[in-house]
């Protein structure tokens, strides 16, 4: 018996010993892995595409190669705290010249120069890009509260996650303000039932005009000298609510989106007589006045996925814009506008109200590996306004004014890809208005020829 | 017997609260949307990057279906502000 109790001593120590070397061992690959804060995902398209226009007996052809990158950053360290980011690189495929389009030659011919940025391997030390699309915190105030603040995820939005059969991608509604924003939201979530959720929304996304010279950032101030305002208020409201668990569909989700844009001046615009692309400065060519504009809209929307369990997913969003006027602008007689132009109320001090909507369907095969064939129509009226920032397409799809219409089949190809091949077509019906004269800017007008618009594409597109 | 069953219930009550993150999330997920119990949400969940909680998390596809005639939908990580 004595003999035996050395030994079991030696094992009783011994498995002591190895069990703390394990539990260490857990330790510090548990911390390594929590100090990996950051989660990375990707997403990474190519597209082949051809676009025709037509206009009266004009009609021109265009045949282009690009690609689209983007690196999502998402660090989840707490239920009450999250942050999420986007970097995205946009470049045509192995760009070679790159043409102006110089009105000043007596041709029609546009003058080209080589660039070399599309060929680098980015050892021209010259550029920063990527595009930083989306960088904000979400911080649980509560646990129904959230507040969000950077740059936030408003571009992508519904219906264009149908295309690809990607979930929603995006806040804003597509036919909404389609651009990156930048600002602070409180949403508080509130769980109405068994996978029902209400989000309500409220944002404020402010625009941000100064002057940076030698610097300093200096308040802007017009060709009269006028000091602009710095600041110009975005507001933005949203009750955003999502079923997961009814019985005539897998889920639906209703929109409701009110944002208000008051008093945007838009004096500091600029008069570019020799359409050069340099503003003139000149004393006497410079644009007076004192408009501003507020602009509002309404977005409703609403999407259900396999509509009676047939595999149909429907959404239909409607946009209803108002642009009002507040004082006016007069330009110099005989000179052409430099800048953005605005689909307004003929006269100042008035109102101009616009509609556009979309529909949208897809369709699930029911054959291999599912494929998807799906399409969306959109309509808009003479006072459409809409802000795109963020246009994907080969067109300017949501931004039509007068119809449009897009077909395309998606067919997945493993896990991670996915082809898809579209066809879409636009017609312009109303143009912008022209401005010269010494007048107020116009509305907008009837076209007698209407542009058309055809792409057809082929899109290979891969997330991970 | 005793020892075993005290062995067996504290073995459970540790493992249930073992799923945290993404794994709980799948399983209030399969509760919510398909009215599934705990332990057979449980049951759906699957490991490897084949598997059912790598899918939801993942969300590359809008509908994971998790099998036993239960499809769950997914949102893509930071795409809605403040969820």
């Amino acid at each position: 018996m004595k003999q035996m109790i050395f030994p079991i001593i030696m094992l009783l120590f011994t498995v002591n010993t190895h069990a703390q070397s394990l539990e260490e061992r857990v330790d510090t690959i548990e911390m390594n892995q929590l100090l990996n804060t950051i989660r990375l995902n990707g997403g990474l398209w190519n597209e082949y595409g051809n676009i025709k226009r037509e206009e009266g007996s004009t009609e021109s052809t265009v045949d282009i190669f690009r690609m689209k990158f983007n690196l999502d950053m998402a660090a989840e360290l707490s239920k009450k705290f999250s942050f999420y980011g986007r970097y995205t690189v946009t470049k045509l495929l192995n760009e070679g010249y790159s043409f102006s389009n110089d009105l000043s030659d007596d041709e029609d011919n546009n003058d080209a120069s080589f660039s070399e940025t599309g060929l680098s391997a980015n050892d021209l030390f010259n550029d920063t890009r990527p595009t930083l699309e989306r960088a904000f915190v979400n911080i649980g105030l509560t646990d129904n509260l959230i507040m969000s603040v950077g740059r936030l995820p408003t571009v992508d939005g519904p219906p264009e996650h149908f295309r690809d059969d990607s979930p929603r991608s995006g806040t804003y509604p597509k036919m909404g303000y389609s651009a990156a924003l930048d600002g602070i939201a409180f949403t508080y979530n509130k769980k109405l039932g068994q996978a029902k959720n209400l989000a309500t929304r409220f944002l404020y996304t402010p625009m941000v005009n100064t002057l940076r010279s030698s610097g300093f950032m200096q308040p802007v101030n017009d060709l009269t000298g006028t000091n602009l305002k710095e600041i110009s208020d975005v507001y933005t409201f949203m009750l955003d609510y999502t079923d997961t668990n009814v019985s005539w569909a897998d889920s639906y989700t209703a929109i409701l989106q009110y944002v208000s844009v008051p008093g945007l001046e838009v004096a500091n615009a600029q008069v570019d007589s020799d359409s050069d692309g340099t503003a003139d400065l000149t004393a006497g060519t410079h644009i007076t006045g004192d408009l501003s504009i507020d602009y509002t809209y309404i977005n409703l929307h609403f999407e259900a996925t396999n509509v009676a369990h047939t595999s149909l997913d429907f959404a239909v969003s409607v946009l209803l814009t108002e642009l009002a006027n507040d004082g006016s602008l007069a330009l110099p007689a005989g000179s052409p506008f430099f800048g953005t132009t605005f689909g307004l109320a003929e006269d100042a001090d008035k109102t101009a109200n616009g509609m556009g909507y979309i529909l949208a369907l897809k369709y699930k095969l029911p054959v291999w590996n599912k494929p998807s064939i799906g399409l969306e129509y959109l309509v808009s009226d003479k006072g459409y306004f809409y802000v795109d920032y963020s246009n994907e397409d080969l067109l300017n799809f949501y931004g039509t004014l007068g119809n449009a219409m897009h077909l395309y089949y998606s067919q997945a190809i493993g896990d991670y890809s996915r082809v898809r091949i579209g066809y879409m077509s636009s017609e312009t019906e109303y143009g912008n208005p022209t401005l010269s004269g010494s007048t107020v800017l116009g509305k907008r007008s009837d076209l007698t020829t209407k542009p058309k618009n055809t792409v057809m594409y082929v899109r290979l597109r891969s997330e991970f | 017997m005793t020892k075993k069953i005290i062995a067996c219930v504290l073995f459970f009550l540790l493992n249930s609260n073992v799923y945290a993150g993404p794994k709980e999330d799948f399983v209030a997920a399969v509760k919510a949307q398909c009215s599934k119990s705990d332990s057979e949400a449980l049951s759906l969940a699957t490991p490897g990057r084949s598997g059912t909680v790598f899918k939801f998390k993942l969300c590359t596809n809008p509908k994971v279906d998790v099998g036993k005639g239960c499809v769950i939908s997914c949102s893509k990580a930071g795409a809605k502000i403040g969820s």
